[in-house]
């Protein structure tokens, strides 16, 4: 924090202050959005503004919202170019110039994975003048008109559909209501990623906390400092920066091996290492077992209490987490901490029902995401949240079929798509609509038999149905 | 480079232009006029007429001499429109195989579209004798309120003619091209185009880098000039019957007389503050004498006689600027196109509405062909930088069950274009659905125009509500309007292109929607439409649970009555909205129900 700063003089909002009161120095983002339970996306968004209105600067944290900002859409040039395709579609021969038909590709398909103003290249805060600014430069020369009876071939489809996309975003992003309307979306994807970042990251969390301790309690027990028998027990040690910790290892080794270089690997593992040469007097002389079975209850003592803290830190994250309501962070606490204490039965159970908790947050966001996506004929991102419902809840249903049927759509991958259907007949059998689905995948994956088996199921349900008879016949023998 | 011409294609009168050298220039006929009527004649010689030599005869043979054919194009014979023509028009209009409309002239059917494209032709031959070369492309404009059958049966015309219309645009926005052309301006533009047979008003924004973009646009097809005319024609007549009893209507000759008088003073009086009507001879009397219609018309009375239809542009305007999203003060230009702009009393009533004096650096009768040829140099010509960005003008979609119109593009959406939507069925075990294309504004399926219909079959039987049906519309860039219905289950799919008219009467509209009610799609119900359905519901069981406890109490007063056929009405109105899926009036049902409930608890509590 930067000091003589009059917060109250600047335009901030209530989360603003509350996250900047947790400010210390020292605290990551991940740590802060822990503590205060706001949505790590939102603490990144707020600590740029206060990085912006000089209230605060930062070390690492800064580069912690420079990692957390590189997956996020980039502005539009870069977002464009990395949309995926096959390269060989630029070779397809049209009036269009190599340029201009690179230009159609990277617009096409970067049209289902960015938003509006990704699209139009144009900051959240554009107000109607840049906005339209933007669309007149990015749709105009899309648009059909501009390569009047030319051949275009497939890229005709292409530069409508993009024309008709970034008219959208421009009609959308002008029209008050409905700005405010899709913002809101926006924030509830920001929302889900948000939730997604953090259990992606729970795992890697876990594993950095274990690396930590046991760096801590590793590094003493090879160079122990005096200890009196009536020494407190340590405090967990702050984390050591790894390259200093692995400087200490090289020197260490290469003392213990007279002045050879070791590989480094050697020195992992709770194994008993050769009596050190301690430099620092004991002021008890010891015999070399004593001090080894000293050494090792040392040891354990530390690596439990420094454990004992670290669960303990994530586990009151996790209920302030609770008492916010915020199931999705207090479940990520919860993993955390259930690693660090595999055999704490407690906190595994507790981490159980906040994980199921979370997940029906979860699921019932991706819903929401999806049925708006599938009702705005997103298919691609209407699959992803399906598939992400699906996995939430694999109990459902019509969670299932609507993944298999979207994936369909979105011209996704059938093979899984048709995992999903085949889930969802499994679930309710008697359901035609499931069947009808799974078979009509089975049709776009090229397997005329196995549409047919299943189609046949159908008939067997509902012998009289016009559909099920009507898609039996239309199926090769 | 092959040259492509700007045709506009007037009520009254006609242009054509083309861009040389970079510049548009607009072409003259053979005798040096810059417009030509609209007009088409066939003489007793059985000799075709196009022009102003049509013009010339129009008085001596009125029932071979037809004008603003333009009214009629695209539009059925049961249309209350073409029944006016029929009434006020001087060549003979009767009903053509397909319930269209034919023109009969020496006792030959022509349809709409073969007149328009004589005086195409003719706008083509002008053309070619000023470049000395044949000419086979143009656009042709149309009034923005130009519905797509109106659009299909000129284009038609222009085929006729042998020529390949590549574009129809609306005439508002070829003006504005024409103002914006080669001038780099930004600015938010209105077009008040009051012409001879229609009214149109389109704003746009006229962008860097030659865009115009059209963002809000609206008219009446049967507003213009002529109706002026019929309003002082209405005027001679009347005051000719009060001082002889005869009604100069009867005759055709004097019709077309009157015609041609009415509109010349009409045009004068925009100059001059009176003028004299003189037409000798005009008719004979019942004694064979001959009488002769002569009166002077003030311009205070002529504004007196079209009040009414220059209000009517206004209110217009104001809806468009609604639309728009736009308020007045962010108009920064308004351009007045059509030879009823000349009109001191439509300058001041437009002046008036957008408290801004009118752009006078237009020619109203030259402006619309000048865009139409601009945006052919456009089209064809890679090195201009000029691209439009139209609107379509109306709304599209399809008939739903209980005649409800479900709109698919709103109108004002810049084209190309595609929007889908999800339906279901309407009734238990249906098999096909018949999808009915429509276009038009109002809610009421029926009251739009049809623009086609094809049927989905091969439906699984279900309950109704359970099969669900995408609907797709789709508008390309040259504005061809096609429809794509898929069965979601089995994938199986239909679809037409919208380009022909369909010849359908209102009436037969009206049989088919009652033939088909059986087949149409319905709205799928939503969660919210369910929940709101279910509290309706239960509110009108519990009322009706109440009623014969409630009419016990209150049987013997009058208030009480009354209160039971209110609450009788409310739960019907509440089960139609149900029925009609219609969430908002369902909430509004909600609250009367809720009243009615409470009351009856009321009611019953107290005794």
């Amino acid at each position: 924090m930067i000091p003589g700063v009059d917060v109250r003089k600047l335009p901030l909002t209530p989360t603003d202050g509350y996250l900047l009161t947790r400010v210390n120095g020292q605290a990551t983002v991940g740590d802060i959005a822990r503590e205060t339970g706001v949505w790590e996306q939102e603490v990144v968004e707020s600590f740029e503004k206060l990085v912006q209105l000089n209230v605060v600067t930062f070390g690492s944290v800064e580069e912690a919202i420079a990692a957390m900002k590189k997956p996020a859409p980039a502005p539009l040039k870069a977002a464009v170019l990395s949309a995926a395709y096959d390269p060989a579609m630029i070779n397809e021969v049209c009036d269009l110039d190599t340029e201009q038909r690179k230009r159609v590709l990277d617009l096409f398909f970067a049209l289902e994975d960015n938003d509006y103003y990704t699209l139009l290249g144009i900051a959240k805060d554009a107000d109607k003048k840049g906005i339209k600014k933007a669309y007149y430069e990015v749709a105009l020369p899309m648009h059909p008109d501009k390569f009047f009876r030319k051949a275009l071939g497939t890229f005709k489809p292409k530069m409508e559909a993009v024309f008709a996309k970034l008219t959208l975003a421009h009609d959308t992003l002008l029209d008050k209501e409905k700005r405010v309307e899709y913002d809101i979306y926006l924030k509830d994807v920001a929302h889900t990623k948000g939730m997604e970042a953090m259990l992606a990251r729970a795992m890697e969390e876990a594993r950095a906390a274990q690396d930590a301790l046991a760096a801590t309690v590793n590094t003493p027990s090879v160079m122990p400092p005096p200890v009196a028998p009536s020494a407190p027990p340590a405090a967990p040690a702050p984390t050591v920066d790894p390259a200093v910790l692995q400087a200490r290892k090289s020197a260490l080794a290469a003392r213990l091996m007279g002045g050879r270089q070791r590989p480094t690997t050697a020195n992992t593992g709770f194994a008993p290492q050769p009596v050190p040469e301690v430099k620092l007097q004991p002021k008890v002389q010891q015999s070399s077992t004593e001090a080894m079975d000293s050494l090792r209850r040392r040891y354990d003592d530390r690596l439990s209490s420094a454990k004992d803290a670290q669960v303990a830190k994530y586990v009151t994250a996790a209920e302030g987490s609770i008492a916010k309501n915020d199931w999705v962070a207090a479940a990520n606490a919860y993993r955390v901490a259930m690693d660090l204490a595999p055999d704490n039965t407690e906190v595994h159970d507790r981490a159980r029902y906040a994980q199921t908790e979370a997940n029906k947050i979860l699921a019932e966001s991706y819903q929401k995401q999806a049925i708006y996506d599938e009702k705005n004929e997103r298919w691609t991102e209407a699959a992803k949240a399906w598939v992400r419902v699906a996995k939430l809840k694999p109990e459902d249903p019509n969670a299932n079929e609507r993944a298999a049927f979207t994936l369909g759509k979105a011209d996704g991958d059938i093979r899984e798509a048709a995992a999903y259907a085949q889930a969802a007949v499994n679930l309710q059998p008697q359901i035609l609509k499931h069947r009808i689905t799974l078979a009509n995948l089975y049709m776009a994956a090229g397997k005329p038999a196995l549409a047919r088996r299943e189609l046949e199921g159908a008939a067997q349900i509902a012998p009289g149905d016009a559909v099920v008879q009507a898609m039996l016949k239309r199926i090769p023998k | 480079m092959e040259k492509v011409i700007g045709i506009d294609l007037g009520t009254t009168n006609s242009c054509v232009a083309i861009v040389e050298n970079g510049s548009p220039v607009v072409i003259p006929n053979r005798g040096g006029y810059k417009t030509t009527p609209s007009m088409v004649a066939v003489t007793e010689a059985g000799k075709r007429l196009v022009g102003h030599i049509a013009k010339r005869q129009a008085i001596t043979n009125a029932e071979n001499t037809v004008y603003a054919a333009k009214r009629l194009i695209g539009r059925k014979w049961n249309s209350p429109q073409v029944k006016n023509a029929v009434a006020t028009s001087s060549y003979r209009i009767v009903e053509g195989p397909h319930a269209d409309v034919r023109i009969v002239l020496r006792d030959k059917e022509f349809s709409v579209p073969e007149i328009s494209a004589m005086v195409l032709q003719e706008m083509k031959v002008i053309a070619e004798d000023y470049l000395g070369e044949p000419v086979s492309k143009a656009v042709v404009t149309v009034p923005a309120y130009f519905n797509d059958n109106q659009r299909q049966a000129t284009k038609d015309a222009g085929e006729i003619a042998g020529l390949d219309v590549i574009r129809i645009i609306n005439e508002p926005t070829a003006a504005a091209l024409s103002y914006g052309f080669g001038r780099n301006v930004e600015k938010t533009v209105a077009v008040y185009d009051f012409g001879g047979g229609t009214f149109d008003i389109s704003i746009l924004e006229i962008g860097a880098h030659g865009v115009f973009k059209v963002v809000a646009t609206a008219g009446d097809t049967f507003l213009g000039g002529e109706d002026v005319d019929a309003r002082i024609i209405d005027w001679l007549v009347s005051g000719f019957k009060d001082e002889h009893t005869i009604d100069l209507r009867q005759d055709r000759m004097a019709l077309q007389r009157l015609k041609d008088a009415a509109e010349k003073a009409k045009c004068e009086l925009s100059g001059v503050k009176e003028t004299e009507i003189n037409l000798p001879f005009i008719i004979s009397s019942g004694r064979n004498e001959a009488l002769h219609l002569q009166r002077q018309l003030t311009r205070q009375t002529l504004e007196e006689l079209s009040v009414d239809l220059i209000e009517r542009t206004i209110d217009i305007c104001k809806q468009t600027l609604d639309d728009a999203k736009l308020d007045k003060d962010e108009i920064e230009e308004v351009i007045l196109v059509g030879g009823m702009t000349r009109m001191p009393k439509i300058q001041e009533a437009v002046q008036g509405f957008f408290e801004r004096e009118p752009c006078k650096g237009v020619h109203p009768d030259e402006v619309v062909a000048l865009g139409a040829g601009i945006q052919g140099a456009a089209l064809i010509d890679d090195k201009q930088e000029m691209i439009l960005l139209d609107v379509t003008p109306h709304a599209l979609g399809i008939m739903t069950f209980g005649n409800v119109f479900e709109e698919l593009i709103p109108a004002n959406t810049t084209v190309p274009t595609h929007r889908q939507k999800i339906f279901t069925t309407s009734r238990d075990n249906q098999t096909a659905v018949k999808i009915i294309v429509m276009q038009g504004d109002s809610q009421k399926a029926d009251e739009n125009e049809l623009l086609g219909e094809f049927i989905l079959s091969g439906i699984r039987r279900a309950a109704k509500g359970q099969v669900e049906i995408e609907v797709t519309f789709e508008i390309n860039a040259d504005g061809i309007v096609s429809v794509r219905a898929k069965d979601l289950e089995t994938g199986l799919e239909q679809s037409i292109q919208v380009t022909a008219t369909s010849g359908l009467t209102r009436d037969e509209i009206k049989a088919m929607v009652d033939n088909a009610k059986d087949d149409l799609l319905d709205r799928r119900s939503s969660d919210e439409i369910e929940a709101a359905k279910q509290e309706a519901q239960k509110l009108i069981a519990d009322i009706e649970k109440l009623f014969p406890q409630v009419q016990q109490i209150v049987a013997s007063s009058d208030f009480g009555r009354e209160a039971i056929d209110k609450a009788k009405a409310v739960v019907e109105k509440a089960k139609q909205a149900i029925d009609r899926k219609d969430l908002a009036a369902i909430k509004e049902q909600i609250e009367g129900l809720s009243r009615t409930q409470r009351m009856f608890k009321g009611v019953v509590a107290k005794t």
